[in-house]
């Protein structure tokens, strides 16, 4: 047959067969190379011919940059029509009839903005990033799973599904409570499970069944399935998703606990017992209980006390390193930290503090910065049972922080200690599979775990062991036994749900009983004036006279928590007429009794300059709020510039004199423009470095660095052997290290800035925000922004720029709500939408904007804000 | 010009279907076709039908990108595939998107041509052979 074929083709130019063979093979070459330039990746960019497919590629996205004016969709479960609303700011407002409905809708409009975020974040809880990129992920992959973050997950989702998440101790705060207060108790014995709702029964925190938070979840997975499904599956899906050739997988119910899983992670993961191991084989027990103190000797409690003190409680100098066990660990591995410089600020005054009257509060929750933003700005209205505006973390069926018509909440986090690690003895070190146990083998618990590649093949496959405490780890030691309350709370999605319905403060607390991890410091303020605070959580009881920042024996149960118990610092409606949560500790000590409550708690500095702002006049307005947010200066830099002046003396020579004379002119501030912050800062790391030279291991490497609290403690002791620089032969005191610092401070700045007077030393010069793309890709990151902040300012700007305010509120309640808010970034997580990052300028001014918090569709119709609409529809049955 | 015309079609139409394999599979297509037309394996017609098919993938994606654009602004779409790539220029972007194909579909009209010469000059062979 092909010869009859052949034999009707016309000839030309007939060659011979060889230059015909490498014509051939020279025109398959270049095919095979256009092939492979097309299937194959290309340094960051995925394969290029399913990338620029007009069909079913990339410029899909340029489809969802604009929300249609008008757009319908079915969404399998509605049980009615649910309307949508964007406002001018892109923020959607969900009239639905009921609760399940508007979860739906909200789990809908979520997606359409956020699909690749709410993923991500369920991936990288779940580890299982190594199936989007590969290799590169599975360190990262392995760590997560070795927690255990996503099977807690599935039994939290298991335990809500009969109601056990919904219980929650009575914190017998619900009559109010008059004038300061301080620490109110209850053990898990005390605990009440939570009531249900009955029909006809009336509406409010207190009546929320058991189950509604596993209905939410449910609910909301189906509002986001109901998006994933409408996109086209071969072409529609948003760019990461293009760039990773990957397509968007199915929402699953658990998908939200992974979210607020990795939240907890986030906040609470810090095994200090570590860092003390470490620090103990360098310098002893004695000075690490002084370094990393139980209580912080600076003391602004959130819970007011006595206002600012400070400890005069000497440290002890450096003695020998000890314990074979620190000796181990200070060989170990480097602790990956998750969120260095996680903090956050919230305030409230009321009415006896507020220009009008009226109650206002404020909150700022500072984390890792990203593009797609970590907030959403939602209203959700489900007449009768809530009227809630705020943020949501992508992925979760609540508002997380915001207001209702009565009542308005932010969060801080609590800091407390809610993690320990056991030391155990195994019968095997490679594959142990017992552990030891009150004299006796008990079994490991082992877990298979496959890790795979894009392509579905088995990467590796690792077995996670763990003890009746927890997971079983490694940090360099030997095996140690994780127990973290995140790993064991569910309540806090049910708590979540209550306070959104809330119509007091006190009710607003008596929501939040469920709430077990992360430690949250929860303040609010309500339209009738009261305001509250109060760290939410189930925190361990620990054997009498243990603290959770050491290794503890792992071989006896003796060892073992006691309990769990809400030691809740409480303050409601203070006789000062505001409350401050800046992260610091919740209690002054003088009113624990010497409880143990956590150890090396952030520096207080941020709380202090809030409280000196709030202590400035008598009343404050929204806008002062506002300004606070973003105040450029902070107790700390005054504090330690004096301290560098009063070393320097009015005789300072040379450069010394030179250095002084700058930081003299120094206003304190942080702006952008100003040009003597950089010397303060280079002058406290040239410090750092001087003056905890102890703390350095054998390859010069730091192996933790104690709060400055600690430093300012230690001012007070010029002569205390810690001032003195192992590495020359004078003896250093206190004034001696100050002067050298700040000689170095400008000697080092003059080598990265130039010369003083040369223009170069604007603090934007030296730090600036960044805000990287959560793939961390320079072309969708924002990157270098100036702004105004620094350490130790309520707008903190650490030195990668990349942790910040992730969102900031003031809330005024009076008879109407008003609001202002604005975060880094937008709602929309496309990059080529406007609402990608149009929030970003205004952040950056430390400017908010208006919130719109209508009680109808018509009322944003009315005004002219609505910019697009979306009605839900159920599916046909 | 039919042909070319042809072929341009079919990679506009083949996308719809195959993605960006039907480049390079209207490419072998227009490859068979011109070596039939000008005979198998003549050096010309390798380059002739590369040239076309080269031509008619980048017209096909030409008229679907259009197309596209025309629903939606693909313009920034080829901004950020070019942040992405280190800061390439839109245009620049947008023109490799249209070389891709105009690579996939020319090469492979070139090959087929080359590889249709060898075969059926073989067959042919053997047949006068016998």
């Amino acid at each position: 047959m092909p010869g009859d074929l052949a034999a009707g083709w016309p000839r030309q130019g007939r060659e011979s067969v060889a230059p015909r063979v490498v014509k051939l093979a020279a025109w398959l070459a270049v095919s095979a190379g256009a092939l492979a330039l097309a299937g194959c990746p290309l340094g960051p960019l995925p394969p290029l011919g399913p990338l620029f497919d007009p069909v079913g590629g990339v410029w899909n996205v340029a489809k969802f940059a604009v929300l249609p004016p008008s757009d319908t969709a079915a969404v399998a479960g509605l049980e009615a029509e649910v309307r949508v609303v964007y406002d001018d700011r892109l923020v959607p407002h969900v009239f639905a009839s009921n609760a399940a409905d508007a979860h739906r809708a909200l789990g809908y409009v979520v997606a359409r903005d956020r699909l690749f975020q709410m993923e991500a974040q369920t991936r990288a809880t779940a580890g299982t990033l190594s199936e989007w990129v590969g290799p590169v992920a599975l360190a990262f992959d392995r760590e997560t799973r070795r927690l255990g973050l996503g099977p807690a997950a599935a039994r939290d989702l298991e335990a809500m599904a009969t109601g056990r998440c919904g219980a929650g101790p009575k914190s017998g705060i619900a009559g109010g409570h008059d004038g300061d207060s301080g620490a109110a108790s209850a053990t898990d014995a005390q605990m009440s499970p939570g009531a249900r709702s009955a029909p006809g029964a009336p509406l409010g925190a207190a009546h929320l069944a058991a189950g509604a938070a596993h209905d939410a979840v449910l609910a909301y997975a189906q509002g986001v399935n109901a998006w994933i499904g409408r996109l086209k599956p071969s072409a529609e899906r948003p760019f990461e998703y293009h760039l990773l050739g990957a397509r968007p997988a199915r929402w699953e119910p658990v998908n939200s606990l992974h979210v607020l899983k990795r939240m907890g992670w986030m906040l609470t993961f810090d095994p200090a017992e570590v860092r003390r191991a470490r620090v103990t084989a360098l310098v002893g027990e004695e000075a690490v209980d002084a370094l990393f103190p139980a209580d912080n000797p600076v003391q602004e409690p959130i819970v007011p006390h006595r206002g600012t003190r400070f400890s005069e409680d000497p440290i002890p100098p450096p003695g020998p390193g000890s314990n074979a066990v620190a000796e181990t660990v200070s060989a170990g591995p480097a602790l990956r930290s998750p969120n260095p410089v996680a903090g956050s600020n919230s305030w409230a005054v009321g009415p006896s503090r507020s220009a009008s009257g009226h109650a206002i509060l404020a909150g700022d929750p500072h984390l890792g910065l990203s593009l797609p933003s970590i907030w959403y700005e939602v209203h959700l209205v489900a007449p009768g049972d809530f009227d809630v505006y705020g943020v949501t973390l992508a992925g979760v069926p609540a508002v997380v922080i915001g207001f209702n018509r009565d009542v308005a909440w932010t969060f801080t986090n609590t800091g407390a200690d809610v993690m320990d690690l056991y030391l155990e003895q195994v019968d095997e070190d490679a594959s142990p599979r017992r552990y030891f146990l009150d004299g006796r083998w008990e079994p490991l618990e082992a877990r298979v775990e496959n890790f795979l590649d894009p392509t579905g093949r088995i990467l590796a496959v690792d077995t996670m062991r763990s003890t009746h405490r927890g997971p079983l780890l490694d940090f360099g030691d030997g095996p140690a036994s994780l127990r973290w309350t995140v790993l064991e709370e569910c309540g806090e999605l049910h708590a979540l749900m209550r306070a959104q319905r809330a119509r007091s403060a006190p009710e607003w607390l008596e929501a939040m009983s469920s709430w077990g991890a992360p430690a949250q410091v929860g303040l609010v303020a309500d339209r009738s004036g009261r305001i509250a605070v109060q760290s939410a959580a189930r925190y361990p009881v620990r054997p009498a006279g243990v603290r959770g920042d050491a290794y503890r024996d792992g071989t006896t149960r003796k060892s073992d928590w006691q309990g769990r118990a809400t030691r809740y610092p409480l303050a409601v409606d203070p006789r000062q007429g505001y409350l401050v949560s800046a992260n610091q500790q919740p209690l002054d000590p003088e009113t624990t009794g010497g409880a143990y409550f956590g150890s090396d708690w952030p520096d207080p500095w941020r709380a202090m300059t809030i409280n000196e702002l709030l202590r400035s006049r008598e009343r404050h307005g929204t806008a002062d709020f506002e300004a606070y947010q973003t105040h450029p200066t902070s107790v700390r830099a005054r504090l330690f510039r004096d301290a560098l002046l009063a070393a320097a003396g009015p005789r300072a020579q040379a450069d010394l004199a030179v250095a002084a004379r700058l930081l003299a002119a120094w206003d304190g501030t942080y702006t952008p423009d100003n040009e003597r912050a950089v010397l303060f800062e280079e002058a406290m790391t040239a410090l750092d470095s001087l003056l905890w030279d102890e703390l350095n291991d054998e390859n010069g490497d730091r192996v933790a660095t104690p709060r400055e609290t600690v430093l300012w403690t230690l001012a007070s002791a010029p002569a205390n052997p810690w001032w003195d620089d192992r590495t020359t032969p004078e003896v250093e005191d206190r004034d001696a290290l100050l002067r050298r610092a700040l000689a170095a401070g400008l000697a080092r700045t003059r080598a990265k800035h130039g010369a003083e007077d040369g223009g170069g030393w604007a603090w934007s010069a030296a730090r600036r925000f960044n805000i990287p793309h959560l793939l961390r890709v320079p072309g969708l990151s924002r990157l270098g922004l100036a702004a105004t902040g620094g350490p130790g300012l309520p707008s903190p700007l650490s030195v990668g720029g990349s942790h910040g305010a992730s969102w900031r509120m003031v809330v005024e309640l009076g008879d109407e709500v008003v609001a202002r808010g604005t975060f880094p970034g937008g709602q929309s997580g496309n990059p080529l939408s406007e609402g990608y990052d149009d929030r970003l300028a205004f952040w950056l001014r430390g400017e908010l904007e208006d919130l719109r918090f209508p009680r109808t569709e018509a009322e944003l119709r009315a005004r002219g804000l609505v910019r697009a609409e979306l009605v839900l529809e159920p599916t046909p049955r | 010009m039919t042909a070319l015309l042809a072929a341009a079609a079919a990679v506009a139409a083949g996308t719809q279907l195959f993605g960006w394999a039907a480049a390079p599979l209207a490419g072998v297509a227009l490859g068979l076709v011109e070596a039939k037309r000008r005979g198998p394996g003549s050096a010309p017609s390798a380059m002739v039908a590369s040239a076309r098919g080269a031509v008619a993938g980048a017209a096909g994606w030409a008229v679907l990108l259009l197309w596209r654009g025309l629903e939606a602004p693909v313009w920034g779409v080829a901004g950020l595939i070019g942040s992405v790539a280190g800061g390439l220029p839109k245009s620049l972007v947008v023109a490799f998107a249209l070389t891709l194909p105009a690579l996939l579909a020319g090469t492979a009209a070139g090959a087929a041509v080359a590889v249709s010469g060898l075969v059926f000059d073989a067959a042919g062979s053997r047949r006068r052979d016998r």
